[in-house]
């Protein structure tokens, strides 16, 4: 009798132990997100969670591309994403089913890293950016650490701008990070002696100052945990390595 | 059962079917190799081009400017007829009159229409980081003329094709010499065995030259062993011969010999001629007790000594045979029993002088008869021998060491 009770108990708890079938979709074919998706699979496997493809209590969203895929459905299923420059565009913190992960860390935080790091006093950012993206970038760049000098079609219109600044922020603006257009400006801070930051870490290679280093790991750990739980935080910080 | 040349033809007719399908299948993969990496080499040359304009394009977005880069490029690459580059809905044409044909397509796009060939794909937003996704912001088209293609696609094709053929016609070469070697070698060695099947192989011996001709070391090794075999069966020959009518002990002569050749064909040659012939009949005196008192081998060492002795003192025509134990028998032809006896005293001296270790001369005695004296007819040598015999009894009981001739 014992034995059959301690039988049903562990075939009772093989079965609980799926927390949840979660489907993954990873829209960004680039190596960071299939790193990341790697990680998170295993996770789930570890934490008993099944992965499945249709029919899923948790969606996890990996690219901005899925994202809009998502909302467009309109479904009610939780949603957890990342790989999503900025998830204020699409409202994302307002939404009841989304809960994310920034890629790249809030410009407030860079920046006071890139203080620390460097060992430098306080003083005002400067930060081009393209016409395009000014209602976005005033929502990451308050205004008591960061002056916004927007440019039409190069960033070179912001050159003379610049030079009354000591820190310049590369926001992630798709005109400001077109290669010429990157290039250029590193060139010219390294000419003006500007110190030149930024919180996407893959920008390290082009000589910027200080970058901030994503930890995936840390990263695949929140997403799962969004997974299992709920936060009162919609969107949660990115999570990056101590140096 | 194959014969050899069957054999060869068939596998000569493999190796042209081989060869024939090696050929084709070369062929059929050389030219698709081509065509594949002619279709790489335009894609390349393309993407570098559109990097290239596109780069022209972001930097300094000048009409003038990239034509003039898409001109450039078409002097410059004789296969290329022209191109087109479409970015932010602004289209850029060399020559002109592209403008009528291009057209975007999704993806990249190798198409082949009469003697030009269209290679277009996506030109995407070049961003310094991954993070940002990329965007379709215009597209390219190069425009080939194909008979550059075909020309370097027959070229590449021709020279895979010479290099095949060459390596085919060594490779058969190379094969068909070394058949031929074989058929040479092979039929060299059925001469060779046919020559010794129609000799009698025992008596004659193959030539040296005969066997250093063969041109594969197999076959000659075979021929020379057939070679060897054969002179050994020559030597055994002559040893089997020498043991029918020799006695091993002290080279003489044996009863066979004078059963077969004395009685055979001498006594017939004898009584047609008539010649005078004398026998004489020897035996060692007190052999027994040699024998008895030194051994057997003290005694064999005598019995071939005396025989020896006999041998070297003899002349060629006289011929010497053990005819018992110790009993030597010699014919003397066209000789007298006087003449014979001089012989016999000759062998007496000189059998006396040797030292057997026995503490005394070793002699004989003698039974000695002749034609026409003691019997009157040609060819009865068997009254020759009974009187011999007669004789050597009589020297024995006359105190022995001794000739008796009457």
């Amino acid at each position: 009798m014992v034995r059959v009770a301690i039988f049903l108990l562990i075939f009772l708890m093989d079965i609980s132990s799926y927390a949840a079938e979660v489907c993954i979709v990873n829209s960004y074919p680039i190596p960071p997100a299939k790193k990341l998706e790697k990680k998170i699979r295993k996770l789930l496997w570890e934490h008993h969670h099944k992965i499945v493809k249709e029919d899923c209590s948790v969606k996890i969203l990996i690219g901005t591309p899925a994202v809009v895929k998502e909302l467009k459905t309109g479904s009610e299923t939780k949603n957890v994403y990342t790989f999503v420059l900025f998830p204020e565009k699409f409202l994302l913190q307002k939404r009841k089913n989304f809960y994310g992960v920034r890629i790249f860390p809030l410009p407030i935080r860079t920046y006071k890293r890139f203080l620390k790091s460097l060992l430098l006093e306080k003083r005002k950012v400067a930060v081009p950016v393209s016409r395009r993206m000014l209602s976005i970038a005033r929502i990451y760049l308050p205004p008591k650490y960061f002056k916004i000098i927007p440019f039409r079609n190069s960033p070179v219109e912001t050159f003379r701008k610049l030079l009354r600044y000591k820190y310049v922020y590369v926001f992630p603006d798709p005109k400001l990070l077109k290669l010429i257009n990157l290039v250029t400006l590193v060139n010219f801070c390294k000419d003006n002696n500007l110190l030149i930051f930024s919180g996407l870490p893959d920008l390290k290679k082009f000589g910027l100052d200080y970058v901030d280093n994503i930890d995936y790991d840390l990263l695949a750990k929140e997403i799962v945990f969004l997974v299992e739980q709920s936060s009162k935080k919609r969107i949660l910080p990115c999570p990056c390595k101590k140096r | 059962m194959k014969s050899f040349k069957s054999l060869l033809i068939f596998q000569f007719s493999v190796l042209i079917l081989g060869m024939f399908l090696f050929l084709l299948f070369s062929t059929f993969f050389t030219y698709k190799l081509a065509s594949d990496y002619e279709k790489k080499h335009v894609e390349e040359i393309s993407s570098i081009l559109a990097e290239n304009i596109n780069l022209i394009a972001e930097i300094y977005p000048n009409k003038y400017l990239i034509e003039e880069s898409m001109k450039k490029a078409v002097d410059e690459i004789p296969a290329l007829e022209g191109s087109c580059f479409l970015l932010n809905e602004k289209v850029y044409c060399y020559p002109s009159n592209l403008k009528k044909e291009f057209k975007c397509t999704s993806g990249e796009r190798f198409l082949q229409e009469g003697d030009k060939i269209f290679i277009s794909f996506p030109i995407y937003e070049e961003y310094a980081s991954q993070f940002l996704e990329r965007k379709e912001e215009g597209c390219f088209l190069a425009v080939f003329n194909s008979y550059y293609i075909d020309q370097f696609r027959n070229y590449w094709f021709l020279n895979a094709l010479l290099i095949s053929l060459s390596f085919v016609i060594l490779g058969a070469v190379v094969i068909i010499s070394i058949w031929l070697d074989i058929k040479f070698d092979f039929n060299k060695l059925k001469e060779f065995i046919d020559k010794l099947k129609k000799t009698d192989a025992v008596l004659v011996k193959p030539e040296k030259n005969d066997v250093y001709s063969f041109k594969v070391k197999e076959f000659r090794d075979v021929a020379t062993l057939v070679s060897e075999l054969i002179e050994q069966i020559s030597r055994l020959n002559d040893y089997i011969k020498q043991l029918a009518v020799k006695d091993p002990l002290t080279g003489l002569f044996n009863r066979n010999y004078f059963n077969l050749v004395i009685k055979g064909n001498y006594l017939s040659l004898w009584k047609r001629k008539a010649f005078p012939m004398s026998i004489a009949l020897l035996d060692i005196d007190n052999f027994k007790s040699i024998n008895d008192i030194y051994g057997h081998a003290k005694g064999d060492e005598v019995l071939r000594r005396f025989g020896s002795i006999v041998k070297e003192t003899l002349r060629g025509s006289d011929i010497p045979i053990r005819y018992g134990g110790e009993e030597i028998l010699i014919i003397f032809p066209s000789s007298k029993k006087e003449e014979a006896v001089e012989a016999v005293e000759r062998i007496r001296s000189k059998l006396v002088k040797e030292d057997f270790g026995i503490g005394r001369p070793v002699t004989f005695s003698s039974g000695l008869s002749d034609f026409p004296s003691d019997v009157k007819v040609p060819g009865d040598i068997d009254k020759l021998i009974e009187l011999a015999d007669e004789r050597l009894y009589r020297a024995k009981r006359e105190g022995k060491n001794r000739d008796v001739l009457f």
